[in-house]
């Protein structure tokens, strides 16, 4: 038996055990960054983008004028719903009404609209080129970021002038308009207001117009950490952030529409991140909180370059290099794990890759836990990147995963898990999921 | 540190850069045990000194400056937590390299039964212990920084002491000789 005393002064030394020095890279990572990212300005500047910071800083060089970019592609995810819009209003060439700076309760912009917003490559002169574009638009302000962080494009004062048009008034100059330029554009929402389309009615800043005219998928990821698309609605959608063929040393950026999918209504996009991409029906959805998920699973989770992983008794990564990272290699370790019960393993060929399936679950007779389970549990795949875009893959207890493997090409492989931690509910997932699965194309 | 403060808050990278020097070891040392692992630590604090960065202007009180930092970089560190949970069947939790004990208080067996016992605990747990026993705060002053109920606080706290505690007294108990991992 400690006294409390003791027992704090154990404490104490303890927790004195840890280190007491900031890397300097770190510091010399910070204070680069600082020099190329703009503060966050109140009241006429942006709240914090809350999906910037995607990885280990993944800030590049922004380039001198780009080059205009030919739009291209994103038709197929950014095409109209074909549910019923919410407006029908054809735009008029009224006289713009100019908002003043702070616009009141009466003429800000709808809940529905204040999201960040995606969209396809497009034509914006001095932007450089990305393969995505957004911009966010707060009750009484519209931004327009670049994936470089250093600036924000055409901030402007955004103001409600009609049943569903808006006005923008340019805050400054010199970031693709001339300060106090006002334009005017009608907007339309699909049904469960997930895709967006604007059209300018009039606008003197003809890069802005171009900037924002045309199609956009809402943002509206529950976990805050994310830059997900949230619930989503039935229809073909682009990923954001998943590189399925990018190594997790490689440079990456957003890549968006690498993975492409369709799904029903009743779908949400929960994460989207370099190394790991998931979906989740949108009952369990609700559940996750600003905070990201709750530690049950139950949904299809995307993998990219996974490597065998043996499980030592710390349950640390162990990446076995022995073992090709190839699907049929890599199903062969697995079906060869004494952790697992694997059922034969079934050809598959999805967006014209061939890979191959089985169900896994923990075997009867293994009883090992990791430090941080209190049920058995079975690790048997891993990416060691480097801080947040590592992962582990196993099983615990009673979860049940359909494992799919799947050669994507140029020597990459790709796992796809259906997992579900509730057994009674894997199979009605695995019947939802599939579809799912096999609607997925890749870059 | 507050003329410091209001430079930075002004757009003065200079008088940020100084203010990182003065902060960024303590709080790489707040996030490290807390996570218990060097690279997230390392993540936590450059994302949570980014922010700093960024939000500095929404800095009301420039007095605050420290507490509000220590805000942003254990929310920080739940994040980190959180996503690395989110994607593992089990969290990687490597040790956190350090000097051995100053005074010989604390065994191996102690240190041992500590790790394996603050694993267990989640992140908010885990960040309430460390800034009461390492950094020093009362728990009103806890509880402020993170902006949760003193209420709160309190049984975090008491869970995480009394997790451990148990730990190291169940550690104390007689014990076959094979021992434990190291």
């Amino acid at each position: 038996m400690t006294t409390d005393r003791d027992f704090d002064r154990l404490a104490r030394a303890w927790l004195d055990l840890g280190p007491d020095e900031a890397p300097d890279r770190v510091i010399a990572t910070v204070l680069q960054a600082a020099e190329t990212t703009p503060q966050v300005r109140r009241p006429i500047r942006w709240p914090l983008w809350r999906d910037f910071t995607m990885t280990r800083l993944p800030i590049f060089a922004a380039t001198a004028a780009a080059v205009l970019v030919v739009v291209i592609g994103g038709a197929l995810f950014f095409s109209r719903s074909t549910g019923p819009a919410t407006n029908g209003v054809v735009p008029t060439a009224s006289p713009t009404l100019v908002p003043s700076a702070s616009p009141s309760g009466t003429n800000q912009i709808p809940a529905a609209l204040r999201y960040m917003w995606v969209g396809p490559k497009r034509t914006i002169s001095g932007m450089p080129s990305s393969d995505r574009y957004r911009f966010r638009l707060t009750s009484v302000q519209l931004g327009f970021p670049n994936d470089q962080l250093v600036d924000s494009w055409f901030d402007s004062v955004a103001s409600a002038t009609g049943p569903n048009e808006l006005s923008l008034a340019a805050l400054n100059s010199g970031t693709g308009c001339q300060s106090g330029e006002l334009g005017r554009y009608t907007w339309t929402l699909s049904a469960s207001g997930v895709r967006l389309h604007l059209t300018t009615v009039s606008d003197p800043c003809a890069n802005r117009s171009s900037a924002l005219a045309g199609d956009w998928i809402r943002v509206a990821c529950s976990d805050d950490s994310d830059g997900c698309f949230g619930d989503l609605e039935a229809g073909t959608f682009p990923s954001q952030y998943v590189a399925p063929r990018v190594g997790p040393t490689d440079t990456w950026k957003p890549d968006l529409g690498a993975i492409s999918y369709t799904v029903p209504d009743g779908w949400a996009n929960s994460s989207d991140w370099p190394t790991t991409f998931s979906l989740t029906p949108s009952a369990d959805y609700a559940s996750w909180t600003s905070a990201g998920p709750s530690d049950t699973s139950h949904g299809i989770y995307v993998f990219t370059e996974p490597a065998a992983s043996s499980q030592p008794t710390t349950c640390a990564n162990a990446e076995q290099s022995s073992v090709k990272r190839t699907a049929s290699s890599l199903m062969d370790w697995v079906r060869g794990r004494p952790s697992l019960v694997t059922t034969t393993p079934t050809p598959i060929t999805i967006g014209g890759h061939s890979g191959v399936w089985t169900d896994v679950k923990v075997a009867p007779s293994w009883t090992t836990t990791c430090p941080d389970t209190s049920q058995p549990t079975a690790i048997f795949m891993a990416q060691s990147g480097s801080g947040s875009n590592g992962w582990d893959l196993g099983v615990i207890g009673a979860e049940r995963m359909r494992l799919i493997l799947l050669d994507i090409g140029g020597g990459s492989t790709l796992v796809i898990a259906i997992d579900s931690t509730d057994p009674a509910r894997f199979q009605s997932l695995v019947d939802q999921a599939m579809p799912i699965v096999s609607s997925f194309t890749f870059k | 540190m507050r003329d410091l403060v209001v430079k930075a808050q002004s757009g003065d990278r200079d008088a940020f850069a100084a203010l990182v020097q003065m902060t960024s070891d303590r709080m790489y040392g707040l996030a490290a045990r807390i996570l218990r692992d060097n690279v997230l630590a390392e993540d936590a604090l450059q994302g949570a000194l980014i922010t700093v960065w960024r939000q500095l202007p929404t800095l009301r009180d420039p007095d605050r400056f420290e507490a509000w930092v220590r805000r942003l970089l254990v929310h920080a560190c739940y994040a980190e937590a959180r996503r690395r949970r989110s994607w593992a069947a089990n969290v990687r939790v490597l040790p956190v390299d350090g000097p051995a004990a100053p005074d010989g208080l604390l065994s191996i067996d102690d240190r041992d039964a500590l790790d394996r016992a603050f694993r267990r605990l989640n992140v908010e747990q885990r960040a309430i212990f460390v800034l009461h026993h390492h950094v020093g705060l009362p728990l009103t002053e806890i509880a402020d920084t993170l902006g949760i109920p003193a209420g709160t606080a309190r049984s975090r706290l008491h869970y995480a002491t009394r997790t451990l505690r148990a730990a190291v007294e169940a550690d104390a108990a007689p014990v076959a000789p094979e021992g434990r991992m190291a």
